[in-house]
């Protein structure tokens, strides 16, 4: 059983989002909330497996409260349910460390899929998004920094950010930026598309098996 | 301190004067008390006849018709001795005149002779001068108050001796005259409402020198004694004529009441002092009957006036106006210069060689003519050389103006003016203080120098509130007079220029007068050009803040629209597109209906975006820029890049400045698409240590940068401009390079706050 917060400043939607996750039984919503602080306090009261999130939220945003939870509750994982499709919140989210990246108009068994997927250890991303045409990135520089280097070996080697903020001794949003540059440096939407991309550049060595 | 000083000072010389005086009167009255006696020089030579070689003028025997050259029979009853040569002093002398021989005695001479009234009137005019000058509420009063009745104490109390006993007595008698119109002059010169011109002034004082002249050169040359008697005797009457006229002119001028009062008591004293002489004296004798009273006892009348006099100074503190030491100065230069010229006179008579030159009358007027010539050169620098060093007022008026102009030309502002100009004033004209007061965006300032200060302005304002039109001098409650001068500009009082007395304590000068005036014409434009600036610029302020609220109002619109656009539209349209699609699953012509769904949704979130920028919210700047920039390239077709700070994003800058920056680069690229036409656009956001810069540069057409930017508005260009005032407002500065043909640069730097550290 898959326990889940619903987070959600809409009533109609989370009322949606409820009637799609009851196709599965596998899938318990063991709480639901219209703002941020709640969510944090229901995630810390309860310890879901997952937490469902919108970006806008009133009050405390959804990145904040992703931001949160991934220092203070890491074992939470994070799925981001928006009606936003810009990569700069693609990459921001998953440079903060989120788990999957969904749509709002994603269909049920898109949704059910993911939350699956997710439980199982993937990362998920809105198949719309990443079906997009990758925007070539605007910088006037593509070559990575020695401290964007750096960060992203620690991300590789399985890092959470606030682990990396401490050994670097910087701020996790410090980390986010940086992460967020290398993804738009290294064209990738995601973490693992990073560290792949990286990879295959060879800017960082093969994956030890 | 130093007042006290000055009070001690001032007994003292009153003591002192006082003395000599009681010595002079205790000489006159020894004088009078000793028996009578003749004065002749006597000439017995060894061949031929014994004669006289000089008789006193006005003695008695020069009034039995004795003159120099006449043969003598006897002295004191015996013919001349050899030893009688010289100066002869005795009771009896028989002389043979061109009319019969004369037998003069001395016992006759004090027949008729009343000395008693100049006795008693003597010592009253210095009892009185001295109670005055101890007791006026204003030293200067005082001082001139004693110098005149001290003065006429000393000709009252030369005048008891007869010129027969004592031939200095009659020199004496001339300095006396001297120093009692002098002493006139200081008085009456200044007294309140006079306003007579300073060279008019001046003159007063050459009719009593030249009588004195005339009485010395008597004594040379005898026959210049008949018209100067008269003289004698109409000078000083001349005076408390005009004396008189003045103090009625000054009561009918003057509308404060206490002076009024004062002057009352002057003028009846005046008259009441002249008119028993007047009229019991000089108008028989000039019907051409005998006086109806002797003249010494008509003259007991003039007692009363440093009665009124005294009781006016001390009670009702008249006059105002202070003093001039000045005169007494000028008037010391003026008999300097006249005693040369009858000196040079003297000495030309005393050589044999000049003997020829008769008759010596107009040797001497011709003398004193072509000395006063050539002494006016002499004289008119030592009167600069005097009123610099002791007076310290003295100016050219070319150069001060120039220097006042220069001054002014240098002038931006008031408070730099009112440190220079109104110094260099105090100096010119050794004034106690200056100020200038001026209309200044709703209040009253004021800047100043000298002994100004601040706890002054009420008064000084209040003072200035009367004068409008003219010029002119207004009393403090303290009783110092102040000159104030309205500043007028374009029909309108713009404000005034207030002038502290002079350090002297004199009235202004017309060469002041003429130099405030050419002065004042000048500092009022400037004064007014001030005054339009701070309007132009208080109303910019007022301007650029409505600004300020609008373009915040506007975002806030805009941001509250997007939210509820977002809030509830979208989220239904969302909904909707779930159940949509949810229902139309592989269905004929659903998936048309979903795409269509889907665009609506797609326009709702351009809206939102479009409205209020949410990425810059959640995301931060660097984020939403990037965004803007990717659609813009999306949209232009043209290859911008950014070069950012990453670090940037973390937290460092205010949400106002993220936004005005955001906004800034908005406008710079927008700016770029619709005008340069360029190919390539590159964005470049940097932080410095405390400055933001973001720096848009493109390779389009360019265009030639005017001097002053806001004529970019004729070109079109209002958004740069709008730009440039909000980025101002901020703190920042915008920075526009570009020239035809080279593509442009827009820059911006915008101050961090750092309000957190």
């Amino acid at each position: 059983m898959i326990r889940v917060i619903l987070v959600d400043d809409h009533r109609l939607l989370r009322q949606g989002t409820r009637a799609l996750l009851a196709e599965a039984p596998d899938i318990e919503i063991v709480a639901e909330t219209h703002e941020g602080e709640e969510a944090l306090a229901l995630a810390r009261r309860l310890h879901p497996d997952m937490v469902l999130l919108d970006i806008r939220l009133p009050g405390l945003s959804g990145i904040d409260v992703a931001r949160v939870m991934r220092q203070d509750l890491p074992e939470i994982r994070i799925l981001i349910l928006t009606g936003y499709h810009h990569e700069q919140y693609v990459r921001a989210l998953f440079a903060i460390g989120v788990h999957g990246y969904l749509l709002k108009d994603a269909s049920g068994p898109e949704l059910i899929k993911a939350v699956r997927n997710i439980q199982g250890g993937e990362q998920v991303l809105s198949p719309e998004i990443a079906a997009q045409k990758l925007q070539s990135s605007v910088l006037a520089s593509t070559r990575l920094t020695y401290r964007e280097l750096e960060v992203l070996a620690l991300v590789s080697q399985g890092q959470a950010n606030k682990q990396i903020a401490q050994a670097l001794g910087v701020t996790t949003r410090t980390i986010e930026t940086h992460m967020s540059r290398v993804m738009s440096k290294l064209e990738a939407r995601s973490r693992v598309e990073a560290i792949n991309a990286a990879r295959e550049q060879g800017i960082l060595p093969p994956e030890e098996q | 301190m130093p007042h006290a000083a000055q009070e001690r000072n001032r007994a003292r010389l009153i003591g002192l004067v006082s003395l000599v005086y009681a010595i002079v009167l205790a000489l006159s009255i020894v004088t009078l008390l000793l028996p009578p006696r003749l004065n002749l020089v006597v000439s017995v030579p060894t061949v031929g006849q014994p004669h006289v070689n000089w008789v006193m003028p006005g003695s008695l025997l020069w009034d039995r018709g004795i003159r120099s050259g006449n043969r003598i029979f006897a002295l004191d009853g015996h013919p001349p001795r050899r030893q009688d040569t010289g100066l002869w002093q005795g009771q009896q002398a028989v002389i043979q005149t061109g009319s019969g021989i004369v037998h003069g005695s001395a016992a006759a001479l004090r027949q008729g002779h009343d000395t008693w009234p100049l006795l008693v009137l003597s010592p009253w005019f210095l009892l009185l001068g001295a109670l005055v000058g101890l007791r006026a509420r204003r030293a200067v009063v005082g001082n001139a108050a004693f110098a005149l009745f001290a003065s006429t104490a000393y000709t009252l109390a030369l005048a008891v001796g007869p010129d027969d006993d004592q031939p200095l007595a009659a020199l004496a008698e001339v300095i006396g005259l001297i120093c009692f119109s002098l002493a006139f002059l200081r008085f009456f010169r200044v007294f309140p409402g006079t306003g007579t011109p300073v060279r008019a002034a001046r003159l007063l004082i050459v009719p009593a020198i030249a009588v004195a002249g005339l009485a010395v050169g008597a004594m040379v040359w005898p026959p210049l004694y008949e018209p100067t008697h008269a003289l004698r005797y109409v000078v000083p009457l001349v005076y408390l004529l005009m004396g008189a006229a003045l103090l009625v002119r000054g009561f009918i001028k003057t509308t404060d009441p206490d002076i009024r009062r004062g002057l009352r008591v002057l003028s009846g004293g005046t008259v009441a002092s002249i008119l028993p002489f007047a009229a019991f004296v000089l108008a028989p004798s000039v019907v051409g009957r005998s006086p109806l009273l002797a003249p010494e006892h008509a003259i007991l009348a003039l007692a009363i006036l440093p009665a009124s006099f005294a009781y006016a100074i001390l009670r009702h503190d008249v006059p105002r106006v202070p003093l001039m030491q000045r005169w007494l100065v000028h008037g010391v230069l003026w008999a300097g210069v006249l005693a040369l010229c009858a000196a040079i006179a003297f000495l030309l008579r005393a050589l044999p060689a000049t003997g020829l030159l008769t008759p010596d009358l107009w040797l001497t007027a011709i003398l004193l003519l072509a000395g006063g010539v050539a002494f006016r050169r002499l004289y008119d620098w030592l009167l600069r050389a005097i009123d610099r060093t002791i007076f310290k007022d003295s100016y050219d008026y070319r150069d001060s103006i120039q220097r006042l102009s220069q001054q002014l030309s240098l002038a931006g502002n008031l408070d730099a003016l009112g440190d220079s100009l109104p110094t260099t004033l105090c100096q010119l004209m050794n004034l106690d203080y200056v100020a200038i007061l001026s209309r200044h965006e709703g209040g009253m300032h004021a800047r100043g120098a000298g002994s100004y200060h601040r706890e002054m302005l009420p008064d000084l304002v209040e003072a200035a509130a009367s004068v409008e039109d003219a010029s002119r001098v207004v009393h403090l409650a303290n009783g110092d007079p102040l000159l104030i001068i309205p500043l007028r500009a374009q029909e309108s009082l713009v404000g005034h220029l207030c002038l502290g007395p002079r350090s002297s304590g004199e009235p202004f000068r017309p060469l002041d007068h003429d130099l405030l005036a050419t002065l004042s014409r000048h500092l009022s434009t400037l004064v007014r050009n001030i005054q339009l600036g701070d309007d132009l610029r208080h109303k910019l302020e007022t301007l650029n803040l409505l600004n300020d609220r609008l373009e915040h109002a506007r975002e806030v619109e805009r941001a509250r629209f997007s939210a509820d656009l977002h809030d509830e539209p979208l989220q239904t349209a969302l909904q909707l597109h779930r159940q949509l699609s949810g229902i139309l699953d592989g269905a004929n012509g659903g998936a048309a209906t979903v795409a269509l769904s889907r665009a609506h949704l797609e326009q709702l979130r351009t809206i939102c975006n479009r409205m209020r920028p949410v990425a810059l919210d959640d995301l931060g700047l660097y984020p939403a820029l990037e965004q803007f920039i990717l659609d813009s390239r999306e949209r232009s077709g043209v290859a911008i890049v950014l070069d950012a700070d990453g670090e940037l994003t973390d937290g460092e800058v205010s949400p106002e400045i993220e936004l005005t920056l955001y906004r800034a680069a908005q406008e710079a690229l927008n700016n770029c698409l619709r005008h340069a036409n360029a190919s390539e656009i590159r964005v470049d956001l940097h932080s410095s240590r405390d400055v933001l810069r973001l720096r848009v540069t493109d390779n389009g057409v360019g265009f030639s940068v005017p001097d002053r930017l806001d004529t970019l508005t004729a070109h079109g260009h209002l958004g740069l401009v709008g730009l440039r005032y909000r980025i101002e407002r901020e703190g920042g500065r915008l920075t526009i390079a570009s020239r035809p043909g080279g593509g442009t640069v827009i820059q911006l730097d915008l101050p961090c706050a750092e309000e957190d550290t």
